[in-house]
C-alpha cells in the first residue's frame, strides 16, 4: 500500500499550549480533493452550467465570493476558473467527465496543494505580520477568501469563521510557510494540532 | 524630593516611586520611570555628553526630543550594541547600560580635541582641496585615513540577537502625530465611526502639551481628550511609533519602538515593529520643532532651547541651571523663563526685538523678571559648561552687559516638521508670516493641522485638528462628526498669538570671534556656508553636499532654515526663492533589522523541498541548496565527502542501477483542443504529430531567437500533454507560456497550469533499469515494444496513478517515474526495496550532473540567454517551415562560424583539473583578455578517468582535436587539454538501448 503522507509529516509534533497562550491552534489538514475546473473563452457559462449541476451548488460570480455547499469549498481563482475543494468522491469523478475537452480542462491538484489553518482570536494578528491584506471582519468577511502571497509564495487565504483561516499553499513550500507561520504566531503562543495519520489513498484522477 | 542634584519639587510625569539604575561609561546613575536618558543625565548634573563630529568641542544636550542633534549615544553592548540613539528618545530601563561617542579617552579630556587647533584648515570641503596628491592614487589612501577618523559611533560585527517584526495594517484615517492637532483630529475622525489610526513617536499623548506644567489647564484637557478617544471602540493608538516614510496610495511606514519594554526574543517579542499601513486618508499632526539662534560659540553645553528646558521641568522636574538667561526672538521663550523662574536663582531674557506685546511685558514685570529688548549675543563664557553671556544692548550706542550664568534658553523661533509631506515629491513653501516653511500641499486624501501649518497656538491646533479629522473621514465616505463634539481648548493669554510675534533672525550679529554653528551634529558653522558661497555653491541641494549641512541622524530638523536663511542673505535673494534640500525617508533613524523584520536566518528566503525530503534527511543525503530547492547532493552510502561519493555513485548508474529525486523538473500540464499547435509555436521543433504516448525532446526560443529553455513535453491523450522544464527555468516557462497565450494568440483554446508541486519526479537509470522496474511492479509490462525510448505509459498501481517515460539524461537506459507527491515517499521506499537485489541505491545532484556531462547533455550551465541554436549544436533540431517563437532572429542570433559553440573538453595533464568559468585559449596564444571562450561544466570522469567539460570555444568543433589552454587566472592555474566532441561515452547511443 503506498501511503499517502502529509506535506508536514515529518516536521508536525504536537506542541501543547504554553500557560500564557490563548487559544491559538496550527496546524495541517491533508486528505481532501482539489480539482481546478477552467473554461475556455467564451465557454464559461456552460462550463459553470455543468459544474454546477454535477456539484449541486452555485459558483461564485467573482473572486473572493464564497461559494460552495455542506462540506465542499468553491474558489474562484480566475477568470472561468474555480477550485473544487472538499472529499474525493463521486462528484469530482463525475464533474472530470462532465467538462467536455472542447469547453474547458479539469486538473487535480490535490497532491499539489497542502492546507493550513490557524484557530483562534490572534490569528487575525498572526496573519497580519505576513499578509498584505485587511482582514478586518467587516472587511474580509467569513467566507471570504483571496489568492494572495505569504512570504514570497503564492497562497489561497480562506477565511472559515471569525477567528479561523485556512491557507492553501504549495505542497513543496508548506515547510517554509510552516515555519513563518508558528514564527509569527510565537509571541500570542500557539498549540500545535496533532497530525493526522496517514490515509488512505484517495482515487485521484488526472 | 526625588533624588538628582538638578531635581525641583515638580509635579512632572516621572514615576518618583520607581527609581532605575542605568550607566554611563561605567559610571552608575539613578533616575525614574518616565525619564529619558537625556533627563536622568541632567538631573545627575551632566553637562558634556558629547563631543562634536569634527571639532570635538564640548557638547550638551540642545533639544529633548526628536530633534536632537548632539546627544547621541551608544547603547549596550556585544551583539546589542546601538549606536547613535538619541538620548532624549530612549527611555531609562532597569540597568541600561549607554556610553559616549566620538571622544577619547573620556568626553572630559578628549584627544581629539586638538582637531581644533587645526580648525582653520578644517572648514567646509577641506578634505577635496588638501589630499589630491602626491601620486594619481592618493586618494584611495587617504580615503582610508578619513573613513577611519569620521563617523559616529560604531556598530556590533555579531549578529543581532533581537527579534524585528513587519507587518500590515489598514485604516480609514491614520493621524500621524498626537499633539493637540493630533488629538482634535482623532477625535473628530473616530466621531464618524472611521477606523482611525493615532500614531505617536513618544510613549505619551499631547505632543508640546507634555511640555507644560501637570497641574495647568491644559494638562486637564489634554487628559480629558486622551479619555476620550480611549473610549472609542475603532481608534488604535500606537505610542512609541514614528512614520518613518510616506508613499503612494496613502501608504505609510510606521517603526514603532519597544526597547522600554525590554522585550525577550526568544518568547517572540519584537524590539521594533515595523508597520506597513495602507490608510485611506492621512492627516499630519506632525507639529513643529523649536530651533536655536545663531551666534558665537552657541554650541557651548548648558545652552539649549527654551522649549527643551521648560520640558525638562515640567516634564521630567530637571531644573538644567540655577542662573539663566533667556535669549529669543519670539514669544514662545517666555514661557520657559515663566515655568523656571520659581525654581532658579535668576532670570534674565534677552529678546532680540526692539519691543514685546505690552501684555507680556507686563507679566514678565509682575513676576520679576529683567527683559531686555533688541538685545543680542556679543560673546558667551565657559567651554565645558556656560558660564556667562555678554549682551550686547539697544541699538545706535549699544551697551554691553555680562551676565553669569549656567543655563541659556535660546529660541529663534518654530520649524514645522513637514518632512513627511514631502515625501511625495510636494515641495514646502515659505510662510512669512511664521518664519517657517510649511508644507506646500498634499497629495489626494492628505491633510495636513496644527504648528505643521505654520499656526503654533493651541486653539488653531485643535480647530485645524478638528477640520482636517473630519476631512479625512469624509474622504473615506463617513459623515462629518457634529461640531458639539468639538474639543475646546483652553483660553489663550492676551500675548499669544499663531506667530509668537516672531521676528526671523537667522544670523545674531554681534561677535565675531568663535564659531557660531548652525549645524551642531555635523560642524557647519556660518563661516563653511560663507566658504561654499565664495566657491560657488549657490544651489541648497550643492550647500548641502558641500558643507554636509543637515545630515546625520538628525537631518537638519534643527539647522536647515537657519542655513537656508543666512545662504539666502548671501545670494540676496528672498528665502523662499532659496528652497529647501529634498525630504527624503526615513524621518527618523530606523534600525535595519526593522526593514528586515523576520527575513533573517531560515526565514530569510524561500526554501523549497521535495516530497522526498525527508526521506533524504532520514537516510545519510548530504543537501546542498540549489536555486530555491534544497537537493540531495550525495549520499553518505557512496562516501563522506563529496569528490569520492558522485563517483562512487556514478559508477552505479554505470554499471547497475540508481534511483534520483527529479521532482524539482517543471511540470506543467497544458491541456485543450489546439495545445498541439500552442506547443508547435513555442517549441522550435515539431510538436504537432507527436503521437499519443511519446515523449520529445524540445528547445524553446526566447522572442529574441536566443535559449530561452528546453525540456520534454509527452502527449498523454489528443488535447493533452504532459511538460517538463528545467528546474531553473520551471516559473519563467509557465509565466512565459501564460503570457503568449493571454497577448499573442488569445484564439487559442489552451490551458496551461504547473503541476510540478503535484507530481513527484524519480528517475531510474542505469543498466538494470528496465529490472528494478519489473520488481517494483510485477505483472506490468516494460519491455521495449511496451516502453520504447522516448515512450510513455501511463499505470494504475494500487489506485495511484503513474506516469512512466522512458528517458535518459545519463546516456543508461533510464525512466522517469511520476508520482502523485504525496504518495511519492512510499513509491521510492518501494522502489529501492524492491531493486535492492539488483544493487539499486539513491544518486543526487552531483552525480547526476556528472553523468550528462560524460554524455554531453546540456543543462543549466549550457541553457544560457546569449546563446543560440548553433551555439549548442542544436541548429537542425529547429523547423523552419513552421512558425514558433524566435524563428524571424535565429538566424541573426546565429551570428557567424567564430561564435563561440558547444565543444568537449579533455583535460592532458594528469594531477591537473579543469575547472568551471576557466578561460581558453589557442595553445601557444598570450594568456590576455577574454580569451576563445570558457568552460561551463566539468566533471571528473570515472569512465574516461581524467578531468573532462563541456564549453565554448569559438569556431566550435572546426578546432576538434585541437591542444589549447584553460586558464583560471583567479587560482593562477592554467592547463592543458583538447578539443573533444561534447559526448565523450556512447556517441551512438546503444547504452540507452541495452
Amino acid at each position: 500500500m503506498f501511503e499517502c503522507r502529509p506535506a508536514l509529516a515529518g516536521l508536525l509534533q504536537p506542541r501543547p499550549a504554553s500557560p500564557a497562550a490563548s487559544a491559538l491552534v496550527v496546524g495541517e489538514e491533508s486528505g481532501f480533493a482539489l480539482l481546478q475546473v477552467s473554461a475556455f473563452t467564451g465557454s464559461e457559462g456552460e462550463l459553470e452550467r455543468i459544474a454546477q449541476h454535477v456539484l449541486g451548488a452555485e459558483l461564485p460570480q467573482r473572486v473572493g465570493a464564497p461559494g460552495g455547499c455542506e462540506d465542499r469549498h468553491i474558489f474562484k481563482v480566475g477568470p472561468g476558473q474555480f477550485w473544487i475543494v472538499g472529499p474525493q468522491d463521486a462528484r469530482i469523478a463525475c464533474l472530470q467527465d462532465a467538462v467536455p475537452r472542447q469547453i474547458g480542462s479539469t486538473v487535480s491538484l490535490s497532491h499539489g496543494r497542502t492546507r493550513l489553518f490557524i484557530d483562534g482570536a490572534s490569528s487575525r494578528a498572526v496573519l497580519s505580520g505576513g499578509i498584505a491584506l485587511d482582514l478586518h471582519p467587516e472587511v474580509f468577511r467569513p467566507g471570504a477568501y483571496a489568492l494572495t502571497d505569504l512570504q514570497h509564495t503564492p497562497v489561497l487565504l480562506h477565511r472559515v469563521s471569525q477567528h479561523r483561516y485556512e491557507l492553501y499553499v504549495l505542497r513543496t513550500y508548506a515547510v517554509w510557510v510552516w515555519e513563518w507561520l508558528t514564527d509569527a504566531a510565537l509571541p500570542f503562543g500557539f498549540a500545535v494540532a496533532a497530525a493526522a495519520a496517514p490515509q488512505d489513498p484517495p482515487e485521484v484522477r488526472t | 524630593m526625588i533624588a538628582g542634584p538638578r531635581r525641583v519639587p515638580v509635579a512632572g510625569r516621572i514615576d518618583p516611586h520607581r527609581p532605575l539604575r542605568f550607566s554611563l561609561d561605567g559610571r552608575a546613575f539613578t533616575g525614574y520611570q518616565g525619564d529619558t536618558l537625556a533627563s536622568a543625565l541632567l538631573a545627575g548634573g551632566a553637562r558634556v555628553i558629547g563631543r562634536s563630529f569634527k571639532y570635538h568641542r564640548p557638547r550638551g544636550f540642545l533639544a529633548a526630543g526628536v530633534d536632537e542633534p548632539n546627544g547621541l549615544f551608544t547603547l549596550g553592548e556585544g551583539n546589542r550594541t546601538e549606536p547613535n540613539a538619541q538620548g532624549t528618545m530612549v527611555q531609562i530601563t532597569e540597568g541600561l547600560s549607554a556610553s559616549c561617542q566620538n571622544a577619547w579617552p573620556s568626553v572630559r579630556f578628549d584627544l581629539g580635541a586638538v582637531n581644533a587647533w587645526f580648525a582653520p584648515a578644517l572648514r567646509a570641503g577641506f578634505y577635496y582641496k588638501t589630499f589630491m596628491g602626491p601620486a594619481r592614487r592618493s586618494w584611495m589612501t587617504y580615503e582610508r585615513l578619513i573613513r577611519r577618523a569620521a563617523g559616529l559611533g560604531a556598530a556590533s560585527h555579531e549578529p543581532d540577537p533581537d527579534r524585528y517584526e513587519t507587518r500590515y495594517a489598514f485604516t480609514d484615517v491614520l493621524v500621524i502625530g498626537a499633539g493637540p492637532a493630533g488629538l482634535s483630529a482623532a477625535l473628530a475622525a473616530g466621531s464618524t465611526g472611521a477606523r482611525v489610526m493615532l500614531a505617536e513617536q513618544d510613549g505619551l499623548l499631547g505632543g508640546t502639551l507634555l511640555g507644560d506644567p501637570v497641574t495647568g489647564d491644559t494638562e486637564v484637557w489634554r487628559t480629558r481628550i486622551e479619555a476620550q478617544l480611549r473610549s472609542l471602540a475603532g481608534l488604535q493608538i500606537l505610542q512609541h511609533t514614528s512614520a518613518a516614510g510616506i508613499y503612494d496610495g496613502g501608504t505609510v511606514v510606521l517603526v514603532t519602538r519597544r526597547d522600554h519594554c525590554r522585550p525577550d526574543p526568544s518568547a517572540g517579542e519584537a524590539l521594533q515593529i515595523l508597520t506597513t499601513v495602507r490608510a485611506k486618508a492621512v492627516v499630519h499632526a506632525t507639529g513643529a520643532v523649536e530651533r536655536p539662534l545663531v551666534f558665537a560659540d552657541n554650541d557651548r553645553p548648558g545652552i539649549m532651547l527654551a522649549s527643551a528646558a521648560r520640558a525638562y521641568l515640567n516634564r521630567y522636574a530637571v531644573a538644567c541651571g540655577r542662573r539663566a538667561v533667556v535669549l529669543t526672538n519670539n514669544d514662545s521663550a517666555y514661557a520657559a523663563a515663566f515655568d523656571l523662574l520659581p525654581h532658579i536663582d535668576s532670570m534674565v531674557v534677552a529678546d532680540v526685538r526692539r519691543a514685546i506685546h505690552p501684555s507680556l511685558a507686563a507679566q514678565a514685570a509682575s513676576l520679576g523678571i529683567e527683559v531686555h529688548t533688541s538685545a543680542v549675543v556679543a560673546g558667551v563664557r565657559g567651554r565645558a559648561a556656560v558660564r556667562g553671556v555678554v549682551l550686547c544692548l539697544g541699538e545706535g550706542r549699544p551697551r554691553f552687559r555680562s551676565i553669569a550664568c549656567d543655563l541659556i534658553c535660546m529660541s529663534g523661533g518654530w520649524s514645522p516638521l513637514a518632512h513627511l509631506s514631502c515625501h511625495g515629491g510636494i515641495k514646502p513653501r515659505y510662510r512669512k508670516d511664521s518664519a517657517a516653511f510649511v508644507p506646500g500641499g498634499y497629495a489626494a486624501g492628505h491633510f495636513g493641522a496644527g504648528a505643521l501649518t505654520g499656526a503654533f497656538s493651541l486653539q488653531t491646533a485643535v480647530l485645524e485638528g478638528w477640520e482636517a479629522g473630519n476631512l479625512a473621514a469624509a474622504f473615506g465616505g463617513f459623515t462629518r462628526a457634529a461640531d458639539g463634539l468639538r474639543p475646546v481648548p483652553p483660553a489663550a493669554a492676551p500675548w499669544e498669538s499663531a506667530n509668537h510675534h516672531i521676528e526671523p533672525v537667522w544670523q545674531l550679529p554681534g561677535a565675531r570671534a568663535g564659531k557660531a554653528f548652525v549645524d551642531f551634529q555635523n560642524d557647519v558653522t556660518v563661516q563653511d556656508l560663507l566658504v561654499a558661497h565664495q566657491e560657488g555653491y549657490g544651489s541648497v541641494e550643492h550647500l548641502k553636499r558641500y558643507t554636509t549641512l543637515g545630515m546625520g541622524t538628525d537631518q537638519g530638523k534643527t539647522s536647515n532654515i537657519n542655513a537656508l536663511g543666512i545662504m539666502a542673505g548671501l545670494r540676496g535673494i528672498d528665502l523662499e526663492d532659496a528652497g529647501t534640500t529634498t525630504f527624503r525617508p526615513p524621518f527618523t533613524p530606523v534600525r535595519v533589522g526593522a526593514l528586515a523584520g523576520r527575513h533573517v536566518g531560515r526565514h530569510f528566503r524561500p526554501l523549497r523541498r521535495s516530497p522526498l525530503h525527508d526521506w533524504h534527511l532520514a537516510h545519510g543525503a548530504q543537501m546542498i541548496e540549489a536555486g530555491p530547492w534544497l537537493r540531495p547532493w550525495y549520499y553518505l552510502w557512496a562516501g563522506d565527502a563529496v569528490e569520492r561519493a558522485y563517483i562512487e555513485e556514478m559508477r552505479l548508474v554505470r554499471r547497475a542501477v540508481g534511483l534520483s529525486d527529479v521532482s524539482t523538473l517543471g511540470k506543467i500540464d497544458v491541456q485543450g483542443p489546439d495545445a498541439a499547435q500552442f506547443l508547435d509555436r513555442v517549441y522550435v521543433n515539431g510538436f504537432a504529430r507527436l503521437p499519443v504516448g511519446k515523449t520529445r525532446y524540445g528547445v524553446m526560443l526566447s522572442d529574441a531567437g536566443t535559449i530561452f529553455d528546453d525540456g520534454t513535453t509527452t502527449r498523454l491523450a489528443d488535447t493533452g500533454y504532459f511538460m517538463t522544464t528545467t528546474t531553473a527555468g520551471a516559473e519563467e516557462v509557465l509565466c512565459w507560456l501564460e503570457f503568449l497565450l493571454q497577448t499573442a494568440w488569445p484564439d487559442l483554446r489552451v490551458h496551461v497550469t504547473s503541476v510540478t508541486d503535484e507530481w513527484a519526479g524519480m528517475s531510474v537509470a542505469g543498466p538494470k533499469a528496465r529490472a528494478a522496474l519489473e520488481r517494483a511492479f510485477p505483472g506490468e509490462d516494460f519491455s521495449d515494444p511496451a516502453v520504447p525510448h522516448m515512450g510513455c505509459r501511463e499505470l494504475l498501481v494500487e489506485r495511484i496513478p503513474m506516469r512512466l517515460i522512458r528517458l535518459s539524461f545519463s546516456g543508461e537506459l533510464a525512466y522517469e517515474l511520476y508520482v502523485p507527491a504525496g504518495h511519492a515517499p512510499a513509491v521510492w521506499e518501494h522502489m529501492l526495496c524492491s531493486g535492492e537485489p539488483l544493487g539499486m541505491r539513491p544518486y543526487g545532484l552531483e552525480a547526476l550532473a556528472a553523468l550528462r556531462i560524460e554524455k554531453g547533455h546540456i543543462a543549466g550551465s549550457e541553457v544560457d540567454p546569449r546563446l543560440s541554436l548553433d551555439d549548442l549544436g542544436l541548429g537542425r533540431m529547429a523547423r523552419l517551415e513552421k512558425p514558433f517563437v524566435g524563428r524571424e532572429l535565429t538566424a541573426r542570433a546565429a551570428g557567424g562560424p567564430k561564435r563561440p559553440s558547444l565543444v568537449g573538453i579533455e583535460c592532458l595533464e594528469p594531477g591537473k583539473r579543469l575547472r568551471g568559468g576557466a578561460i581558453l585559449f589557442a595553445a601557444g596564444e598570450p594568456l590576455k583578455g577574454h580569451g576563445r571562450g570558457y568552460v561551463t561544466s566539468v566533471t571528473w570522469s570515472p569512465t574516461l578517468e581524467k578531468f573532462i567539460a563541456l564549453g565554448l570555444f569559438a569556431g566550435g568543433l572546426d578546432h576538434l582535436g585541437e591542444e589549447i589552454v584553460c586558464a583560471f587566472p583567479l587560482k593562477g592555474e592554467r592547463v592543458r587539454a583538447r578539443i573533444t566532441s561534447p559526448v565523450f561515452l556512447d556517441p551512438k547511443g546503444e547504452r540507452l538501448h541495452v
